[in-house]
Parts: structure tokens; C-alpha cells; sequence
């Protein structure tokens, strides 16, 4: 699935691939990529303005960390965030249905 | 293609953000960490590291697109705000003038003048705007007050002064190398 497609579910996404615990960009691309058994497929630089719209939304919070002597950008689900997506997830699984229904009916 | 080819990209994000008056050494730092997993994750693969470097840059996009869209992002709030700051001022400069007693049009003018000036300084990339926030105040009172055809056309010339002032301080902000208007 390319970009253009991702673009409106972008929030949703990232904000899912933050819902279990903390990660980094790169880490969040990387979990994206092997939750949808490769499908998704977004140009990775797109990730870091949203990730910083999130942030200044206040849905997601950040900090520096080190590891193995490397300085990474963490970034986590804050309550707010949390509250937003599970009102997205809902409002997806809505759509989901409605247009399944929409596609599967015979008349 | 190798490590340093990601230093030269890192480079010419920055360059791309600075061009367009962004300053945010911490998306570069982001990206550099981003590359650097992303070319050892090719190197685990079995590219070479010119190629592992070249495929994380591709991955990653055009630093130029990434440099718009941030700043367009950044932009938005800001415009949003000096639009509100412009209206504001602009409302309590036409308030000051419409009090009968105010006969001071030179002040009024410079106060126009100033307003512009420093909206266009924050915001180099729509002076017109912060402009028209702050100087259609008075040509508005004033026909409302009295429309007549030589009052309208009177009454907009006040809205040569914030003009003035934003594209003065858009050509400062220009001529300080903050920001190219014509960008992102």
C-alpha cells in the first residue's frame, strides 16, 4: 500500500503502533512494516512531521534516550492519545463494517 | 554511496530547512539515527554499505518534499497565530482612532506602519495577509460610518502604510537570510 493511500489513516496508524509500549521512528516504520506483513509501505520520512503534529497535539510525548551508546528519540502513547485512539480504532471499525456491508450486499 | 552520503543528505535537509526559515536540528537528528538503522538493517541484509546507505536514503524520500512538509506544518500554527495577533492589532488601532477626540492621523499611520512591519518580520511568508488583518479596520469604520464614493476610495489609502510596513519586514527577514518567502 503506498503513501497517498496511508495518508489519512496515517494518525491512526502510528498511534496504534505506539499503543503497547515506547518506540523510536525507526522502530515504529519497522513495526508498521511487520504488523501488515509488508504491506504497508509509507515513504519514511513522512513519519517525523506527523509524529511532531502528534506531539504538539499533545497524543503522543517524547524524549532523548541513549542506547548502546546511541541517542534515540522515544516516543510514547500519552492519555490523551490513548482516548483519541480508541475513538479512532472505533470510528475505523465503523467504516470497515459499513463499507463491507455495502460491497457484500446482493441488492 | 556510503555514510557519508548520509551526512551529505543530513546537510542538505538542514540547508532545505533553513532556506524556508525552519530551524529543527531535532528532525535532522531524527534522521540521522533513522538512516543509520536503516543502513545497518541493509548492511544485515547483505548490501553493501553504499548501497545499504543509497536504499535508506531512497526509503526515506526527498529531503527537499520532507523540508516543505515540515515547514508547512510548522507554518500553519504560526500563521494561525499572527493572524489572530494582526486582526487584534488592527482592531484596537481603528478603536483608538474612531474616538472623537483622536485627530493624530500621523500616529495612527506609524502605528499601522509598525504593526506591519513586525507581523511581516515574524511571517515573511504572507505579508498581504498580516497587512489586511491590520489596516482594513479603519477603510471598514469609516465607510460604514459614511459611504460615500470619495471616502471609499479615501479611506483605503490608510492600507498603504501596514503594506508598507509588511513588505519592508518581509525584505528584512529576507535580507537577514531568515527565510525565503517564495519557498515551502
Amino acid at each position: 500500500m503506498q503513501g497517498e493511500t496511508l495518508k489519512g489513516h496515517l494518525d491512526l496508524l502510528l498511534l496504534s503502533a505506539l499503543e503497547s509500549h515506547p518506540a523510536h521512528g525507526y522502530a515504529i516504520v519497522e513495526r508498521l512494516r511487520k504488523r501488515s506483513g509488508g504491506n504497508l509501505d509509507l515513504p519514511e520520512g513522512t513519519l517525523y512531521p506527523a509524529l511532531h503534529r502528534l506531539e504538539d497535539a499533545q497524543l503522543i510525548a517524547s524524549r532523548w534516550t541513549e542506547e548502546s551508546g546511541r541517542k534515540r528519540r522515544v516516543y510514547q502513547l500519552t492519555a490523551k492519545g490513548r482516548r483519541a485512539l480508541a475513538n479512532r480504532q472505533r470510528e475505523w471499525r465503523d467504516f470497515v463494517r459499513a463499507v463491507e456491508g455495502v460491497l457484500e450486499a446482493t441488492v | 554511496m556510503n555514510a557519508g552520503s548520509i551526512e551529505a543528505y543530513l546537510q542538505q535537509l538542514a540547508a532545505e530547512l533553513r532556506k524556508r526559515g525552519v530551524l529543527e536540528t531535532r528532525l535532522v537528528e531524527e534522521t540521522r539515527e533513522h538512516l543509520r538503522d536503516a543502513m545497518t538493517e541493509g548492511e544485515r541484509g547483505g548490501l553493501a554499505p553504499e548501497a545499504a546507505a543509497a536504499q535508506a536514503i531512497e526509503r526515506f524520500g526527498e529531503a527537499r518534499d520532507l523540508a516543505a512538509k515540515f515547514a508547512a506544518q510548522k507554518y500553519r500554527t504560526l500563521h494561525a497565530a499572527l493572524l489572530v495577533a494582526a486582526v487584534a492589532l488592527g482592531l484596537a488601532i481603528a478603536w483608538v482612532d474612531s474616538r472623537p477626540h483622536w485627530d493624530d492621523t500621523g500616529i495612527t499611520a506609524g502605528m499601522l506602519l509598525l504593526s506591519g512591519g513586525a507581523l511581516g518580520l515574524a511571517g515573511p511568508r504572507r505579508p498581504w495577509l498580516w497587512a489586511l488583518g491590520v489596516g482594513i479596520w479603519i477603510p471598514l469604520y469609516l465607510i460604514a460610518r459614511t459611504p460615500t464614493m470619495g471616502n471609499v476610495l479615501g479611506s483605503f489609502v490608510i492600507l498603504a502604510f501596514p503594506f508598507a510596513g509588511a513588505y519592508a519586514g518581509m525584505a528584512l527577514r529576507r535580507f537577514a537570510g531568515g527565510a525565503n518567502p517564495n519557498r515551502a
